[in-house]
């Protein structure tokens, strides 16, 4: 049941309005179940990018309904946190926290850093239409190509220049995981 | 339709099953094809690390929005009672 509807202008106002909505009852969730102000932070900003990925891509829309998913996205994440913590120091482990539904191989940071450098445009490209969602008609406003079939024509382009760049930096491929 | 986007239909499970068998076959048989379709979804993977880096320093500038400009002061006095 959708109680309030919100339409921030820009992506970044809808961070601030969920920060607003839902962070002091993260907070306070956490709070009470023992953890720090910090804590509170790294999951509800993880909790964030979970929401973004599963709800958003793209679309800035969202209603109360959307902070009580977040809510329990955070709850979720705090309880995750909390038993591998324990089991964490039980081994004597520093404590880390971090997204841990991935299912793909964690791509390394130094072949990151090396696309961004080396195609910066092409990687906002590709991560416009894969992460963000956006469809061919808003890739062409967005990167000033003439219809969409000249998005979907560079969206390829791109596909094939950064595998290619992946593929010759990492001739040595255990250097590709981390 | 180029090899590329055949493999990026394939993996979303966009192409017909008869279409799909034949890039199957394909892939046994071909490997200068699978190791196209292995950096592929390689590309894939590294797209979606660099969405989130970005995305989480988004979220840090709004972090730091809130927890230092004037008109989110009500704001952070609930936060700060929450941690007093």
């Amino acid at each position: 049941m959708v109680i309030e509807q919100i339409k921030p202008q820009t992506q970044e106002e809808l961070f601030v309005k969920l920060y607003e909505m839902a962070f002091p009852q993260v907070a306070g969730f956490i709070h009470k179940m023992g953890g720090s102000f910090d804590e509170a932070k790294d999951i509800f900003q993880d909790g964030l990018v979970i929401y973004y990925e599963k709800r958003i891509g793209g679309n800035t829309l969202t209603t109360v309904d959307d902070k009580a998913y977040l809510l329990g996205i955070c709850r979720h994440l705090w309880y995750k946190y909390y038993h591998e913590n324990k089991l964490k120091q039980a081994l004597e482990h520093t404590p880390d926290l971090k997204l841990t539904e991935e299912h793909t191989p964690k791509v390394s940071e130094d072949i990151l850093r090396f696309v961004e450098l080396s195609g910066k445009k092409c990687l906002d490209l590709l991560k416009a239409f894969y992460y963000d969602k956006l469809n061919m008609k808003e890739l062409a406003t967005r990167f000033g190509f003439s219809g969409e079939r000249s998005a979907t024509v560079q969206k390829y382009k791109c596909l094939e220049k950064v595998r290619i760049t992946i593929r010759d930096k990492s001739l040595n491929k255990e250097d590709f995981y981390e | 339709m180029s090899e590329t986007q055949q493999l990026e239909e394939y993996f979303s499970g966009m192409l017909k099953p008869e279409d799909s068998l034949i890039i199957e076959a394909r892939l046994l048989i071909d490997t200068e094809l699978r190791e196209k379709a292995l950096w592929q979804q390689r590309t894939y993977a590294l797209v979606k690390e660099y969405g989130r880096k970005k995305l989480r320093m988004e979220i840090e500038k709004v972090h730091h929005r809130v927890f230092s400009e004037k008109r989110f002061h009500s704001f952070r006095q609930k936060v700060k009672l929450i941690f007093k």
